[in-house]
């Protein structure tokens, strides 16, 4: 037997791509959306291509960080549907977290499903008096019996309306500290008292949501990695956030880019693209090197500041579209036009931590910068 | 099997010269008049500074870009003379022209070597720090030549009051010493010079950084003011993408991959940002000591533009970048 090399397996995710990459766009929100991104997963894991570094025993192919670099790269040229779809949260988020934190029966219940693409899972993380500040979250969960009975609210809850599981944080002992009275929840969507109001975003789908709870009762064996533990568990979660999750959408930048300099006819915007050609250069000489540093157990701190590069890097990129073509052109305003990413890139630096957030956060805990007034 | 880091050995070599680079060329020597690396040219000979991705077959130590790169930032931190740089660039020109004399003597630190870039004018150069200098290297493009400085004419000096380093004018009178023209030696001067101004950003970083934590007022450390951590966070991820672009792209060169030529331009354009946003961020978290030329900050400012000038500048990089083809593609 031989091994795979690593240009074969970029020629085969090459050629499987081609082959299998749906032709109609990706819906932008409601029970459209789920089906697409549910058939879309099924697809993937029929093909051996769904979770590439999950471990084999939950379904995943337990390959090396390179080969899932290469296979985003391809899936990126191939333009296959955006990874930031309604998947996002179950593979990198609630996934990873079942992963680190989960019980063997969390995860040998929940991961399989996702991985399979039977399931969608959506964050229920802020609200509508908590939001940087992600400590102050008030739902409450009190324990009763072998359950928790939630009451509350959550806000900004992406695919809320088209979820079969939340992960979700509670208050559930207010006399604690309040980093340390919080608990980290898988919430069957289907569970009774539970309501749901999708919002529409700035950039036209509803594709996010307000979430109520009335006496909404959750076994206590769906709490991960402890009562009263979740503020840790939740933070393992955001370090995949704004880690290596978003690799895929990184890798498509750089191609944005390209599309922009292969378009473009002013004179005036050549010095901005070509900024812009050596940054997303930059960011994927990044991405790469971050990935392969944690593989081999050396990586720093630069998780956080490569999740903001991109970010910024990701509006500048829509700004300079809209300043190329005008905001009239048919490139614009078509559906799935570059008005959409220019509108949507908006949540960047607001989603998973805002960009003041997140610079609090480097300033303090990367440089070591004392901690101050916020 | 693909390369895409530098390895732990090759962070470790270049980590051994750490303290001898502080003992040997701390940034305060800069602020004395008419201040020179020229001292330290043997030691540099000794440690194989010109010599380290030349082949041993050409006298050289036989390392990689990888090793060179790292080493070169490392020198940016220290401010050190674009003299040493172009050791490097007139050994590997003198090999590569057969002139395995000329080779030998700037390896063993004979010879000392300092940058010059073209200017507009016919055959008028700048050139930094040539004052013990018996010969200049310039690179333009795929093409690189070794002039002596003897045999330049009109030299003006410019200055060095402010700059803290010897900038003149001359103009180029006869043929170069020795030349050649190959593809990589344009994309190893970018390399070096992308190499320096990494170094000056992480060093300005960690100056703005280690004022803000002691620096008091209102009570406080400014360092714990959101605006000053804020400026502190956009030098941080500035330095990191010029850290990991540039060590990409010498892999890269090292591995002598397809893309090392469009990777080092943009290591090139990134660094420059890099070095540029830092230093002068630097200087306004020192506040009104970053203003005077006591303070160091404005030393990381001034060599940041010197180096810039030897690349052709901010557009240059924007040339080589439109030159280049992209890794990615457009659909």
């Amino acid at each position: 037997m031989t091994v795979e090399t690593l240009e074969e397996f970029r020629t085969r995710a090459r050629t499987w791509l081609q082959a299998n990459v749906p032709a109609e766009a990706a819906p932008m929100d409601g029970q459209e959306s789920r089906d697409y991104a549910l058939a879309w997963q099924q697809r993937q894991f029929a093909g051996g291509w769904a979770g590439l570094t999950w471990p084999k025993a939950f379904g995943g192919q337990d390959l090396s960080v390179l080969q899932q670099i290469i296979w985003f790269e391809e899936y990126a040229r191939a333009q296959a549907p955006s990874t930031h779809n309604a998947l996002f949260v179950g593979l990198n988020h609630a996934g990873p977290t079942l992963i680190a934190c989960g019980t063997e029966e969390q995860k040998a219940f929940h991961l399989p499903k996702i991985i399979k693409g039977e399931v969608i899972w959506c964050q229920g993380f802020s609200e509508p008096n908590t939001g940087s500040d992600l400590a102050s979250l008030r739902c409450k969960g009190e324990v009763d019996g072998d359950e928790l009975v939630v009451n509350g609210q959550k806000i900004w809850s992406s695919y809320a309306d088209i979820a079969d599981y939340q992960e979700l944080l509670i208050r559930t002992d207010a006399n604690l500290p309040r980093h340390a009275g919080i608990s980290w929840v898988i919430c069957p969507m289907n569970t009774p008292g539970i309501t749901v109001r999708p919002i529409k975003t700035m950039a036209g789908p509803a594709k996010f949501a307000e979430v109520f709870y009335d006496n909404v009762r959750i076994p206590l064996a769906n709490v991960v990695g402890g009562l009263n533990n979740g503020w840790k568990t939740a933070m393992s979660t955001l370090t995949f956030e704004r880690g290596t999750a978003s690799l895929a959408l990184q890798i498509s930048l750089g191609h944005r880019v390209e599309e922009l300099i292969a378009a473009n006819k002013e004179a005036a915007m050549a010095e901005t693209l070509m900024d812009l050609r050596a940054d997303a250069a930059a960011l994927r000489a990044m991405s790469y090197q971050s990935a392969l540093r944690s593989e081999a157990g050396t990586l720093g701190p630069e998780g956080s500041l490569i999740r903001l590069y991109f970010a910024e890097l990701a509006q500048r990129v829509s700004r300079a579209s809209i300043d190329i073509f005008g905001i009239a052109a048919g490139e614009v305003l078509e559906p799935h036009g570059l008005a959409f990413d220019y509108f949507d890139g908006y949540s960047e630096t607001i989603a998973g931590g805002t960009a003041e957030i997140q610079r609090n956060i480097i300033a303090e805990r990367v440089l070591g910068l004392p901690r101050g007034a916020k | 099997m693909m390369n895409f880091l530098p390895s732990a050995e090759q962070l470790e070599l270049v980590e051994s010269f750490v303290r001898p680079l502080e003992e040997l060329f701390p940034v305060a020597r800069l602020h004395k008049q008419g201040a020179s690396d020229a001292q330290h040219w043997g030691a540099a000979a000794e440690f194989g500074w010109f010599g380290i991705s030349l082949g041993e077959e050409e006298g050289g130590i036989g390392l990689s870009a990888t090793e060179e790169a790292l080493l070169f930032a490392q020198f940016g931190k220290h401010l050190l003379s674009p003299g040493f740089m172009a050791g490097v660039l007139a050994a590997k020109i003198a090999a590569t022209a057969g002139n395995a004399e000329l080779a030998g003597k700037i390896l063993g630190g004979e010879v000392q070597a300092a940058m010059a870039v073209a200017q507009e004018s016919d055959r008028e150069v700048l050139l930094v720090d040539g004052g013990a200098a018996q010969i200049c290297v310039l690179v333009c493009g795929e093409a690189a030549a070794i002039f002596e400085t003897n045999t330049l004419s009109e030299r003006d000096f410019l200055d060095d009051s402010q700059w803290s380093i010897k900038l003149e004018s001359a103009k180029l009178t006869v043929a170069p010493l020795a030349r050649c023209e190959v593809p990589e030696i344009g994309a190893q001067a970018a390399l070096l010079i992308a190499a320096q101004l990494t170094g000056i950003a992480a060093a300005a970083q960690d100056m703005a950084i280690a004022y803000a934590k002691i620096r008091q007022q209102f009570g406080a450390p400014i360092g714990s003011f959101q605006a000053v951590k804020h400026h502190c966070a956009n030098m941080a991820m500035q330095s990191l993408a010029a850290r990991d672009t540039l060590s990409f792209a010498a892999v890269a060169m090292a591995e002598g991959r397809a893309d090392a030529r469009f990777l080092a331009a943009s290591a090139l354009n990134i660094a420059i940002r890099a070095a540029l946003f830092n230093a002068r961020t630097n200087i306004q978290i020192h506040g009104g000591i970053g203003f005077s030329s006591e303070c160091d900050a404005h030393l990381f400012v001034k060599r940041a533009h010197v180096l810039e000038a030897l690349a052709g500048g901010i557009k240059s990089s924007r040339v080589l970048l439109r030159a280049e083809n992209s890794i990615f593609e457009a659909a």
